[in-house]
């Protein structure tokens, strides 16, 4: 299974960094990531599905989208993009 | 004691005090978030806030106890799978019926409540309005800012989009009809003919008193309505030295007064001249006068916006609060005839309320 490992407040939510996830690409698995945390339901992907703009994901390290393939071994980070005011 | 609930760019600030001792900053929550608009249900004693996180999307809490911790209310979305995202959170109000609340958001959305706050659904007679694909957005948005209620009567309801204009229902928010009728466009050409909803209100309030009188900030005009919000008048009189501005208040006790804080204009949006004033009106929009013993004299060039102003109480003790995006806030506790600073420094005021 594919981990998705999140951080800061996103894991307080959740209770650990590391989550292990079913999905053929990064949407997907953070879709199976809402369904087992009903909680953050809307924080990652807003109500189209789209992963909300002032988030990163990486795939093992490297800049990724919604639609980037993963594969059981891979990691994907979760991280707040450098915004703000 | 008089409690302030002051949205602002850096958290919810809640202030306690009164003129003679001062106010004390006596919680800040959600702090590092935007805090859109935050108010008190004088029903309950619940507190809610709007806070548009730019990471993780725009939320509504709840909390009985403001220093404990907040819930996030539930139902606060748009359709899934859909085009659109909800984008903030502009306003929080209750309604005529116990356990009613609505909420305002952007992109022109309204939500109800009737759980006191709980749990919110989406107001499909906006959502599906068979006008709603013409519908623009204003500067700050298509957002729905302004939401009315009629004293004692579920049923009647009146909105405020910007650009979109004034929606009343009379059947609890089943259906909505435009009522802009009397407003002046000055920001289309004069052969436009007759516009129905591109009308860019900047807020309204009603009297208590007298549900059918209300009065309007637009965006280039002030107006009245005498008829509950269908049509509307002229209320730009003598004495206010700008027919623009954002915020509106009104005295409960007296249908014939208004209380506005005038900007230069869109293209600068500061008070003008730098000598902030709070404009009343005791004789419907006639004339106009300033009231701003106590407020800076000079050299205060602020920006208030829409929800940064509130009232309490009425009649001779009619209190008054407007904050800023300076991070000045500022209060009357005698109908405005005379003010004192409530706090300075603090983040960008977005919204202030009376606990």
């Amino acid at each position: 299974m594919t981990t998705v490992r999140i951080g800061g407040q996103l894991r307080a939510m959740v209770g650990a960094a590391d989550h292990q996830v079913s999905g053929d690409r990064v949407i997907d698995a953070l879709r199976a990531l809402e369904v087992t945390y009903p909680q953050i339901a809307g924080w990652i992907l807003d109500e189209r599905g789209v992963l909300r703009r002032h988030l990163n994901v990486f795939v093992d390290g490297q800049p990724a989208t919604g639609e980037t393939a993963v594969q059981a071994s891979s990691r994907i980070h979760v991280l707040l993009s450098i915004t703000g005011g | 004691m008089t409690e302030l609930l002051v949205g602002t760019k850096k958290g919810l600030f809640i202030l306690r005090g009164d003129r003679g001792g001062g106010f004390e900053i006596a919680t800040r929550a959600f702090a590092g978030e935007p805090v859109e608009f935050a108010m008190r249900d004088p029903r309950t004693g619940r507190y809610f806030a709007g806070a548009g996180s730019p990471f993780f999307g725009p939320k509504l809490w709840w909390a009985d106890d403001p220093d404990g911790e907040w819930t996030q209310a539930s139902g606060v979305q748009l359709p899934e799978g859909g085009d659109e995202a909800l984008q903030r959170i502009w306003v929080i109000v209750p309604g005529e019926r116990d356990g009613l609340l609505y909420a305002g958001g952007d992109p022109a959305v309204l939500f109800e409540s009737d759980d006191n706050g709980e749990s919110w659904r989406l107001n499909e007679g906006i959502w599906q309005h068979p006008t709603r694909g013409d519908w623009q957005p204003g500067g700050g948005g298509l957002c729905l800012h302004t939401i009315v209620p009629w004293p004692g009567d579920p049923s009647r309801l009146s909105i405020g989009i910007s650009a979109v204009g004034v929606m009343n229902t009379d059947d609890g928010g089943a259906t909505w009809r435009h009522s802009n009728r009397g407003i002046v466009l000055k920001y289309m050409p004069e052969d436009a003919g007759e516009i129905e909803h591109q009308h860019c209100v900047h807020g309204f309030r009603r009297s208590t008193a007298r549900p059918e009188r209300l009065f309007m900030q637009f965006h280039d005009g002030i107006y009245r309505s005498d008829d509950g919000g269908e049509t509307w008048l002229d209320a730009y009189g003598a004495g206010i030295p700008s027919d623009f501005g954002f915020p509106i208040a009104v005295d409960p006790d007296d249908p014939d007064s208004a209380f506005l804080i005038p900007l230069t204009g869109a293209e600068d949006r500061v008070t003008p001249g730098g000598r902030p004033a709070v404009y009343e009106t005791r004789d419907a929009g006639a004339t106009w006068v300033a009231r701003r013993e106590g407020l800076p004299a000079e050299h205060a060039y602020l920006t208030v916006l829409r929800e940064a102003f509130d009232s309490t109480g009425a009649g001779a003790d009619l209190g008054l609060y407007f904050g800023a995006t300076s991070g000045d806030v500022f209060g009357s506790q005698d109908a405005a005839a005379t003010w004192f600073t409530v706090a300075t420094r603090l983040p960008p005021v977005y919204s202030v309320r009376v606990g």
